[in-house]
């Protein structure tokens, strides 16, 4: 049984976040002419974690892609308290940060310097002891200098994850980020999330895996 | 916006130097085919000075093909460019720099070695600076218009061959005024013609090729 909240981490970043609400209303998402999902509603506030389930090709990675502005639905709105996402797109890039299946990584690259070169393209202040405690957190600090190419899966998906400790992000999306991952790694992504929770930040989490964390919200996709 | 241009060149840079194979081939390439018709057609030097700027341009041509399905294609595959359009910087401006890099590390360096190459086709001293002139006004559009085909080909299922398919016509211009202006020189007629064509090309490419292609990528990655 993996408990998040009793995973030590440490805070990386100093997320001061004011009450907040994302809300998706009336969506409907299509995908090659065949519809996915419509009439949707979710929402998730500060301190929340929204929790999405639901069999293979029923629209988790589709609905989250929604929510990152990635991809527009058919119809519905996706908004925070103060506009619509696609109104204000770089103050919703900025309020988020999203991990998917791809780990985003470059092989040839070092692990802290995929982190560095990431943060500063994304627009975050540079920060060597910033990436330090990320890494520190998923257990990665053995592996800060090694490329890549040399890690595991499961490595590489915890540097993909330790990325969003890098960034003041509110909102995290992230699609099954227990992939490849072993129990340690699933308790500390846990406990990062609660952390996040903690400091006001809310979660939005697509998965099929069974994940031990309190979701206040859950969205089941038929 | 500037640090997110820089940043995005370091990125590109650093992943060609520990790449390192890259680089070389695009030059290895280019001197090998310019280099190949010499020793083929013999030391007719009248005949080498009129086939002369059409190989040089051909040569340079193919070359700064070589590497442009890569542009986008590898950080297509891994997510990087989900998470290069999630950035708090615009979308555009790290295509922009991601072309710039391109012609950095193929332009460049073709511009560099076609006095060089030069040599070889015995062409008049005086003809050099229209030669690098026209090199250094089409290389950039070469990059920039394989820039939209690279973008175009992306998520496409044989993008491989259908990126020449697609580039190759639409660098036929970049072909015709670059042959053209320094075949000008040679002949000592007036040059600034077909100079000022090739200008002009560079100038649509710059305008046009950027946002052609972030918009392309956008679609391809929803």
């Amino acid at each position: 049984m993996l408990i998040g909240n009793n995973v030590s981490i440490e805070a990386t970043t100093s997320v001061i976040i004011g009450p907040m609400k994302f809300v998706g209303e009336n969506l409907t998402c299509n995908r090659s002419g065949r519809e996915i999902f419509s009439k949707l509603h979710f929402e998730v506030s500060s301190g929340e974690v929204l929790l999405i389930t639901g069999k293979n090709g029923a629209g988790k990675t589709s609905l989250l892609r929604l929510m990152t502005g990635l991809s527009r639905p058919v119809e519905g709105s996706i908004h925070w308290d103060d506009g619509d996402i696609f109104c204000f797109p770089e103050r919703h890039r900025q309020r988020m940060a999203y991990v998917g299946h791809a780990d985003a990584l470059k092989s040839v690259l070092t692990v802290s310097e995929n982190l560095h070169l990431w943060m500063a393209i994304r627009g975050t202040s540079q920060g060597k002891e910033l990436v330090k405690r990320a890494l520190s957190t998923f257990g990665l600090s053995d592996l800060r200098d090694a490329p890549v190419a040399e890690l595991s899966t499961g490595q590489r998906r915890r540097v993909a994850l330790s990325r969003l400790l890098t960034v003041d992000s509110t909102l995290w999306l992230l699609d099954e980020p227990t992939i490849a991952l072993d129990d340690d790694a699933i308790g500390i992504l846990i406990g990062s999330i609660c952390q996040h929770r903690r400091q006001g930040g809310m979660a939005v989490i697509a998965t099929n895996a069974l994940i031990d964390i309190s979701a206040e919200r859950m969205l089941d996709l038929k | 916006m500037i640090r997110a241009f820089k940043s995005t060149i370091h990125r590109e840079l650093i992943l060609l130097y520990r790449r390192g194979s890259d680089l070389c081939l695009t030059v290895i390439f280019f001197l090998l085919v310019a280099i190949l018709y010499p020793l083929a057609l013999g030391p007719d030097q009248g005949l080498l000075a009129q086939i002369g700027p059409g190989v040089i341009w051909v040569s340079a041509l193919l070359s700064s093909m070589l590497t442009i399905d890569r542009l986008f294609y590898a950080d297509f595959e891994d997510g990087s460019l989900e998470q290069f359009a999630l950035s708090t910087h615009p979308f555009g401006i790290i295509v922009f720099a991601k072309l710039s890099a391109h012609w950095l590390t193929s332009g460049l360096p073709i511009l560099i070695f076609s006095p060089v190459v030069g040599i070889f086709y015995s062409i008049p001293l005086a003809s050099y600076p229209v030669l690098i002139l026209s090199i250094a006004l089409g290389t950039p559009a070469l990059s920039l218009i394989g820039g939209v085909s690279a973008a175009l080909s992306l998520g496409a299922r044989r993008g491989g061959v259908l990126l020449p398919l697609l580039a190759l016509p639409l660098l036929v211009p970049v072909l015709i005024f670059g042959t053209a202006a320094t075949n000008a020189a040679i002949l000592g007629t007036p040059v600034a013609p077909s100079l000022l064509l090739l200008g002009a090309v560079l100038m649509a490419t710059l305008a046009v090729a950027p946002p052609i292609t972030t918009i392309t990528i956008k679609q391809a990655i929803h």
